[in-house]
């Protein structure tokens, strides 16, 4: 394993001065697995392509037909396909090299309201489905039949499937993961994350669990230990050994009010790249690798990071941003008032190695 | 167990002392008598922090700052409301929403105590909170309950600060978690009569010490010896065990609900103005799962007090609030959260006097501004003190000489919100 | 270094002396004296209520300097006391005895932990701060960096360790922590000013707020040792803020509000560790730190008048100005110069007129006829001095003067084994504090009747047990009495430290003679006059 130096000489993220711009916020933004295009869903019931081909960037007709928030975006392995759900609780699966992309197919009622996280199976065969109807949903990628369901004891709030395919992995609202068998939907085993859930009087508190995993270890992204007026905390990224489910690194950032680590990947080489928002300014883009106590990287130069997304060339990323900062009360741009919108930066890592 | 029964109640100096103090006093300047038949009563419930408005009473689904949620329909054709309140929607022909709410601050340290005292113009004075304000105008109701109640989490006690210029004793007394005050329970080696004649004596006291001093502590010493008096006899309300399971789960276990049926026994009970707080709505950060958890705890209990106080033809009587000291700015912010947002915003509202059934006001499209006329929160104030019959003459205090507006002047009641 | 701080002492020194000349030389009278003045200055031509007479003066200076009424007794003697400088004796006494530091020690523990808690070696240290009059830019030079190693600061770690300490899942507050150290030390609240520039207080920025709370960033409780400490991690960097309203960044390094960038030192590498703690008590609680000096005049002003110059106490600010600037200012000035001498300060506030005015008016009478009173209290407010303004008891004033009046003081103040603390009286204050006091973090500064006390002495076993005849207290001294006008001056100095009327006296004579069970007779009188108002505050 290499060490804090060495990485950081090889894997520092550095701007390559593309930004892909959009007028509302978004969710995700993900590299197509062959790499061409850069593909978005947003707080528009939209999903936004992007042609990464040439020098320029150029976009794409949208993929159209949700509503309220599409939260959820995943690519199905072997197709040209991606999956798509909504917080009205459709799920849909689209073929994202169309010009005007159709559905392939949909399920308008998929889910009893908010889906919070898809997850699709290494083979490409099957979709995984949960949210806040606490009710985990297997489907055919193909048609879109329902394989399996089961119920899940909380709000599911992230879904991934094991590389090796045999397990579906599921992190809810109070921190609890969850090793699943889907051909049998049985639990194999729970891994605790519960310092991502903040239990007080209220009985309210969020955590925002998004697993990935390599073959031995897991991530889970969230906060912890949030201050006192806000409902943030820190931003905090847990990973496990995946063999023993035991935690080997906490991996905090910022301030106990600046929020939730939104997303985190593992790099092929081992380490993790997380990002968070922070509260009020800007959020954090780290890298760090489980086996050092500190990151080897740490900027919150650019803002509230959403979603990373490493290019096939493992050299590129590209970290989506929120641009909406806080404010109360009135606060108008030439008499209109301004929504949120986002920020896709390309970034560049600055060793020439790829994966 | 001796009493001294006979010769303390015999004895000549007390025949001429006793009585003159208390309640009846507390009751002179208000107009308890005229309401005496027509006991009117309050319930706020208040979401401190800012519940927001496009998650609950004015959703705007699939627009742009909607958020993730679905409107549903309600029990009136046509109104629809957030899916978070699933079981209030079936109780919407009993309330009456204002969807054009408009104040003036964005901040907590001075908004909370804006909004509770109905915004009235700056005088030199600190405006009691509405309860305070209630205490005041109408008094105990004839069952002689402490007229200001207020059930929170966290600490109880004597809350004087909502009380503003009119004095201590026009405070909340505060039931820290829905729990009783400690020591409720009479002596047991003291007799009732004893009890009366000790208080007796030290009211007596009292109103010697008081002549050439500020009244201030007198009425406050009498003033909590009465209370005291009083939930010392409705100890009842605190007993746990007289909760049916039905309610239990009707309600539901959690703080909010256990507090909103606490509420519905305390007005059972005849307490003038009950206030529940529900905190930490201040969903700076990831609103959606906050609103989701908390709006929801809201919604059960709400539903089954609104369902309640109907069936027990209370509604006719009691005037029930739901408010915060803002709504949430339409706009999501990086932290996937919404910030303060006075511009437009909804309160709801049942009972005594309201209409039913209505929806007054509105927004635009996008949920940012009001649509036509904004309401202020002292057109509300004048609103709920009309709807409770407060006379016109009365809607004036007199502090030491200083005449002061009940509610800010430049306001007026909204019609349509009026039965 | 040290060098270089010696210097700036002196310079400091010899600017303050140039400074305060004038004023000295322009008016060397007794400080009392120009208090009375500057007060009654403002009397506009109303009339103040009269010298307060010796029993009500001798129940409030007790209730202030020793914390407790006193006893029959002491009130006979001191009644009876024909001397014309009595009161200043009296004075004097109280300043000098052992229940001074005791009641200092309550005081200040209510002032300064606001009912948070409490821990024997921070009652020890405030204890013994003032049996030693330590003054008070001392103390808060020990609170403000309770240097461990310093064995006479053992225990002034307290007011640090318990705002930090862990609270289940919650963040350490280091913000209440920055915003007490404003208020209680400086009379602002910064509160507002963490997040942005205060919104209504111009005078209140952000970068106030964020100065000192950079310096707390980096304390944490130091663990392993048998009394409250604190350690402080070098600080790395300046400490970065942007205001919720404006997203343009800023920085600060340590700041005592109001006042310049505290200017830390490099840390040396192997050198001993720079103590931004020490730096920021070295220069907080000095002269030119004017908020520091008047915020304490003021706090002591309300402790001896019943009400701030600047009310609320922790509001000091341009839109908040004092009732009598010149004053605030003479007061604060005045205490810099004896170098913070607390003892000196209440003595001289003490021996005012303004003091020892009765706390009736009474031209605010009805007279016999049920003509209304001359002058309506609304003439006469709080700020104006015109009468003595009454003030609250602690929880631990009610508690020594209760226990005082029933005769039960001296039986509870003897030690169990050991030398610990008799148990009941251990029971008995926690439940007084439980009934009268306020909740953590509520400064006690104004009335607050409370519905806990009330049921408290209605119904609490242990509070009636006080009025049960047991050898030596009131009770019993009261049934060995015959003569039952006797009784009645008996009882009434013992509980209301004066005489009774002639009225009072009849009236009780009157009520006894029918009573069968004479004990529980007196009791329930005596239970009366515990409960009444002209007991439970000082008046």
């Amino acid at each position: 394993m290499m060490n804090n130096a060495t990485l950081l000489a090889q894997y520092e993220p550095r701007p390559t001065g593309k930004v892909v711009e959009y007028e509302r916020q978004l969710f995700q933004a993900r590299f197509s697995p062959c790499g061409s295009f850069l593909i978005a869903s947003g707080y528009d019931a939209t999903i936004q392509r992007w042609d990464m081909r040439g020098d320029e960037i150029k976009r794409l007709n949208p993929c159209l037909g949700h509503h309220a928030w599409v939260q959820c975006l995943s690519f199905i392995p072997g197709t040209e396909r991606n999956v798509s759900a909504d917080s009205w609780g459709q799920i849909a699966v689209w073929q994202y090299t169309d010009k005007t992309p159709a559905p392939v197919w949909k399920n308008e009622s998929a889910h009893d309201g908010w889906i919070r996280a898809v997850a699709v199976s290494p083979d490409g065969q099957l979709l995984a489905t949960g949210g806040n109807d606490r009710v985990i949903r297997i489907w055919s990628a193909t048609d879109g039949t329902l394989q399996k369901e089961w119920s899940h004891p909380e709000k599911v709030f992230s879904l991934c499937f094991h590389p090796q395919g045999a397990s579906l992995i599921s992190g809810d609202l109070k921190g609890v993961i969850r090793e699943w068998d889907p051909a049998a939907a049985t639990m194999r085993r729970e891994i605790d994350a519960r310092v991502l859930y903040q239990l007080d009087k209220i009985g309210v508190r969020r955590s925002a669990t998004s697993g990935q995993t390599t073959r031995k270890q897991l991530a889970c992204a969230g906060q912890k230990t949030p201050g006192g007026g806000f409902s943030t905390g820190f931003p905090c990224v847990l990973v496990f050994n995946w063999e023993t489910g035991q935690p080997i690194r906490e991996m905090q950032m910022g301030k106990n009010d600046d929020g939730f680590a939104y997303d985190a990947i593992f790099h092929p080489s081992g380490f993790v790249m997380a990002t968070s928002c922070a509260f009020p300014g800007k959020g954090f883009v780290w890298c760090w690798t489980p086996a050092e106590d500190k990151a080897f990287y740490e900027s919150n130069s650019i803002t509230n990071g959403r979603s990373l997304s490493l290019h096939p060339d493992g050299r590129r990323i590209a970290l989506l941003v929120s641009e909406s900062a806080n404010a109360n009360g009135r606060q108008l741009v030439d008499g209109v008032y301004q929504g949120g919108s986002a920020k896709i930066h390309i970034l560049e890592f600055s060793g020439q190695d790829t994966v | 167990m001796q009493t001294l029964g006979t010769p303390i109640l015999a004895s000549a100096v007390w025949a001429q002392s006793s009585g003159s103090l208390g309640l009846r006093s507390f009751l002179q300047p208000c107009v308890a008598d005229e309401l005496a038949k027509n006991d009117k009563q309050v319930l706020l419930i208040w979401l401190d922090g800012g519940m927001s408005q496009l998650e609950s009473w004015d959703p705007k689904p699939n627009t742009e700052f909607g958020g993730p949620f679905r409107a549903i329909p309600t029990s009136v054709p046509g109104i629809n409301v957030c899916e978070l309140l699933q079981h209030t929607a079936k109780q919407m022909h009993h309330l009456a929403l204002l969807r054009s709410v408009c104040t003036q601050d964005n901040s907590h340290s001075a908004g909370v105590a804006r909004i509770n005292r109905g915004d009235p113009k700056n005088r030199g004075v600190d405006y009691p909170f509405l309860g305070s304000a209630v205490a005041k105008l109408l008094g105990p109701t004839s069952s002689g309950m402490p007229p200001y109640l207020w059930i929170k989490p966290y600490s109880g006690g004597f809350k004087a600060s909502d009380a503003g210029f009119l004095g201590a004793k026009y405070g909340a007394l505060a039931l820290g978690d829905g729990k009783p005050p400690d020591n409720l329970l009479l002596n047991k080696t003291i007799s009732p009569e004893e009890n009366e004649l000790r208080n007796e004596l030290r009211q007596k006291f009292n109103n010697r010490y008081a002549v050439g001093r500020r009244k201030e502590w007198t009425e406050a010493n009498s003033y909590v010896y009465e209370l005291a008096k009083k939930l010392m006899d409705r100890r009842d309300l605190f007993n746990e065990s007289s909760v049916t399971d039905k309610d239990r789960e009707r309600y539901g276990t959690h703080e909010l609900g256990r507090h909103l049926l606490l509420a519905r026994r305390t007005l059972e009970t005849g307490v003038r103005f009950v206030k529940v707080n529900s905190y930490h709505w201040d969903s700076h950060g990831d609103n959606f799962n906050a609103s989701d958890s908390l709006i929801r705890q809201f919604d059960q209990p709400f539903a089954a007090l609104i369902e309640d106080l109907h069936e027990r033809r209370m509604l006719d009587n009691v005037l029930v609030i739901v408010m915060s000291e803002f709504g949430r700015t339409p706009k999501i912010n990086s932290h996937v959260g919404r910030d303060h947002w006075p511009e437009a915003w909804s309160i709801a509202m049942a009972g005594a006097g309201i209409q039913r059934g209505v929806v007054v006001g509105k927004t635009n499209d996008q949920g940012t501004f009001v649509d036509g006329q904004p309401h202020d929160i002292g057109d509300l104030f004048h609103t709920w003190f009309k709807a409770l019959g407060v006379p016109q003459d009365m809607m004036e205090y007199d502090n030491n000489g200083q005449p002061l507006p009940v509610a800010n002047e430049e306001c007026s009641p909204i019609p349509e919100l009026l039965a | 270094m040290e060098r270089q701080w010696f210097f700036r002492r002196i310079i400091r020194g010899i600017l303050i002396l140039v400074l305060a000349t004038p004023v000295v030389s322009a008016d060397e009278r007794p400080l009392a004296l120009r208090i009375d003045e500057l007060i009654e200055v403002r009397f506009d031509g109303q009339q103040p209520a009269p010298t307060a007479d010796d029993a009500e003066f001798l129940r409030r200076i007790c209730l202030d300097f020793a914390g407790r009424i006193p006893t029959a007794d002491e009130t006979r003697r001191f009644l009876d006391n024909s001397a014309a400088d009595k009161r200043t004796q009296l004075i004097d006494q109280l300043l000098a005895a052992p229940t001074y530091a005791q009641r200092m020690q309550e005081l200040f523990h209510v002032m300064l932990m606001e009912r948070r808690g409490d821990n024997d070696k921070w009652t020890h240290y405030l204890r013994t701060a003032f049996d030693q009059n330590k003054h008070w830019d001392q103390i808060v030079r020990e609170l403000l960096y309770p240097d461990a190693e310093d064995e006479s600061r053992r225990g002034a770690g307290f007011f640090y360790t318990k705002r930090i300490e862990a609270n289940g899942q919650n963040a350490v507050d280091y913000p209440g922590l920055t915003r007490d150290v404003g208020r209680l030390f400086l009379g602002a609240d910064l509160q507002c000013a963490q997040c942005h520039n205060h919104l209504f207080i111009d005078d209140y920025k952000q970068q106030d707020f964020q100065g000192l709370y950079s310096v707390y960033l980096n304390l944490s409780v130091k663990s392993g040792l048998d009394f409250p400490a604190v350690t402080e991690k070098a600080m790395e960097k300046k400490l970065e803020f942007v205001s919720v309203f404006d997203p343009t960044p800023h920085q600060t390094g340590p700041r005592i509000p109001f006042a310049k960038e505290l200017n830390v030192p490099e840390q040396v590498k192997d050198g001993p560790p720079v103590s931004v703690l020490a730096l920021l008590a070295k220069d907080f609680p000095i002269p030119d730190n004017i908020l520091f000096s008047k915020n304490i005049a003021n706090r002591l002003w309300f402790m001896m008048m019943g009400r701030g110059l600047v009310h609320p106490l922790d509001l000091h600010h341009s839109g908040n100005p004092p009732s009598h600037p010149e004053l605030l200012e003479l007061l604060a000035s005045e205490f810099a110069a004896h170098q913070y001498d607390i003892k000196w300060m209440l003595r001289e506030l003490a021996i005012t007129r303004t003091y020892q005015r009765s706390s009736r008016h009474p031209a605010a009478m009805a007279d016999d006829n049920g003509e209304p009173a001359a002058v309506s209290f609304d003439q006469i407010p709080p700020h104006s001095y015109l009468l003595f303004n009454e003030k609250r008891l602690l929880a631990e004033q009610l508690l020594y003067s209760t226990l005082q009046a029933t005769g039960n003081l001296d039986r509870l103040l003897q030690p169990a084994a050991e030398g610990k603390p008799n148990p009941e009286l251990v029971d008995l204050t926690a439940k007084y504090i439980a009934a009268f006091a306020n909740e953590p973090r509520e400064p006690e500064d104004q009335i607050n009747p409370a519905v806990k006390g009330a049921l408290f002495t209605l119904n609490d076993e242990m509070s009636l047990h006080l009025l049960s005849r047991q050898q030596g207290n009131l009770i019993d001294r009261l049934m060995t009495m015959t003569d039952d006008q006797l009784l009645a001056e008996e009882l009434y100095l013992s509980v209301f430290t004066r005489k009774p009327t002639d009225e009072e006296r009849t009236e009780l004579v009157a009520w006894l003679a029918p009573q069968v069970d004479r004990e529980r007779a007196i009791g329930m009188w005596a239970w009366s006059m515990l409960t009444s108002v002209e007991f439970v505050i000082n008046h």
